[in-house]
């Protein structure tokens, strides 16, 4: 079996783990003690981040689709290779100059929140996939065909399969992109989400409590998702190296 | 005698490139035409880089000549690559019931056709393996059990051990020997070792330096498995090596 890269020897270390548990354990110790001392801030707390990872997860799949589609449809066309620089040139508009054209459309929605986060998660799973699929081992590419996979069969059996690694690398980078996008907009502009509870009344003394309330529970929910859904999935692309 | 029918060929076969650099055409094909009869055994020989590769692909569809006509009369088609071109996603189970599952087999006929397979080609053990943790022998080992499992008629070979060991490269030789015995299968094999053309074909293509086109057609009439000790075999051999013009 090949050598698992680097991360993943350091994250088996008997040592790392358990710092990582005493870390995670002190994290949960914090919400608690805070949430007692702060009433009913436990429960708009696991609302507001329920609310907030749902729409980013509603985003993330609206973008892997698009952006996987796109990068197919680019790379299985003559025409695709021109669409490169006019993407190229719009992921690199700032993502927040956007803001009041969609909420000129949508107006400070769930909506507009999802829409929003969808297009700049959408960047780096396109731009990730699509060099997976340009540079794809033409060996490969050629047997698939040879032995008969064609139109939506060699989409299915070899281009996503050989695009897998990039999805799951261009996937860790949008959504954290992803985060930064829908919580930036709950702040300026919505009402409910974990953004306005870190932001909510901070005239008053229970700012700062749910501020850390808010920061660790954060913290701990994107520790479960990197190291539940991404870890395993990473781990699964050392498979695919030639 | 009963005569053997054409399984594939070629007339008057042109190909040339863009170089996007220089911006110029560049031949590398020209006036190739042959014919190749069912069952038979051809190796093309010559000089690195002349354009063997590019008429494999050219008979096997995966690129489209300038000039010229392919006929081939194969029903199937199977290729085995010179880096085996194995998907390194799949299992050595999955990598072989690749092309059976693209014709829409049913699962329990492919598991039979694979096991099968496996057993032939000697991977028994390794069926749940991926290329990964494979040697480079038994990679093409799996190549060639892919391609033996859609029961191709023709069957086309680019080097195929050109990047092993000569002990894995010499057992293998033999195996592929068993093989075209066994299936009666049409191959195609381009080598760029004469020794192993010699070992192997009934008729062995000699190529030009590029833009290339057919020197020689040499027939080897040595009975298999051939005596690489014996004279003749030394003559045929020292006989197309000096006809390859590098």
């Amino acid at each position: 079996m090949a050598r698992l890269v680097h991360g993943f020897h350091l994250t088996k270390k008997r040592k790392h783990k358990i710092t990582t548990f005493f870390l995670l354990f002190f994290i949960l110790a914090i919400i608690i003690t805070i949430s007692i001392s702060a009433g009913d801030s436990l429960g708009l707390l696991i609302q507001a981040l329920c609310l907030s990872l749902f729409r980013l997860i509603f985003a993330y799949l609206i973008s892997l689709f698009v952006a996987v589609l796109i990068a197919i449809s680019i790379n299985n066309s003559k025409l695709g290779d021109s669409l490169i620089p006019i993407f190229d040139l719009m992921q690199n508009l700032p993502s927040f100059a956007l803001i009041p054209l969609f909420v000129f459309y949508f107006g400070y929605t769930s909506l507009m929140t999802i829409i929003f986060a969808a297009t700049s998660i959408l960047w780096p799973i396109l731009f990730y996939v699509l060099h997976a699929l340009k540079t794809a081992d033409k060996d490969q590419e050629n047997a698939a065909r040879i032995f008969g996979a064609h139109g939506l069969k060699k989409i299915l059996f070899f281009s996503l399969p050989v695009a897998f690694p990039a999805i799951i690398t261009g996937s860790i980078v949008g959504f954290s992109i992803g985060w930064e996008a829908v919580i930036g907009v709950e702040i300026i502009g919505l009402s409910t989400g974990i953004g306005p509870f870190l932001n909510n009344d901070n005239s008053s003394s229970m700012h700062n409590k749910t501020l850390i309330l808010g920061i660790s529970a954060l913290l701990v929910v994107v520790f479960l998702i990197n190291r539940l859904v991404w870890m395993p999935l990473l781990k699964k692309t050392q498979l695919y190296a030639n | 005698m009963q005569t053997k029918k054409t399984i594939l060929s070629a007339s008057d076969l042109y190909y040339s490139y863009l170089n996007e650099d220089t911006g110029e055409h560049l031949s590398v094909l020209k006036n190739i035409t042959f014919e190749i009869l069912e069952g038979e055994f051809v190796c093309f020989v010559g000089p690195s880089g002349c354009g063997k590769s590019t008429i494999l692909k050219i008979l096997s569809g995966l690129e489209k000549s300038t000039k010229g006509k392919v006929n081939i009369e194969a029903k199937k088609i199977a290729m085995v690559f010179q880096n085996s071109a194995l998907f390194p996603w799949l299992t050595v189970r999955e990598n072989i019931a690749f092309g059976l599952k693209m014709e829409n087999i049913n699962k329990s006929e492919i598991d039979k056709i694979v096991t099968e397979k496996i057993n032939e080609v000697g991977l028994s053990g390794f069926e749940d393996k991926y290329p990964i943790e494979l040697s480079g022998g038994m990679k093409q080992r799996v190549g060639i059990a892919r391609a033996l499992a859609i029961s191709p008629d023709l069957l086309l070979m680019d080097e195929p051990f050109s990047s092993l060991d000569i002990l894995t490269a010499e057992k293998l030789r033999k195996e592929l020997l068993d093989i075209w015995v066994k299936y009666k299968v049409t191959i195609v094999m381009v080598t760029h070792l004469v020794e192993e053309a010699v070992e192997l074909a009934d008729r062995i293509f000699i190529f030009a330096p590029r833009p290339t086109f057919i020197e020689e057609v040499v027939s080897i009439n040595l009975d298999k498995p051939r005596d690489k000790r014996s004279q003749e075999y030394y003559d045929q051999v020292d006989k197309i090596s000096r006809q390859i013009k590098t």
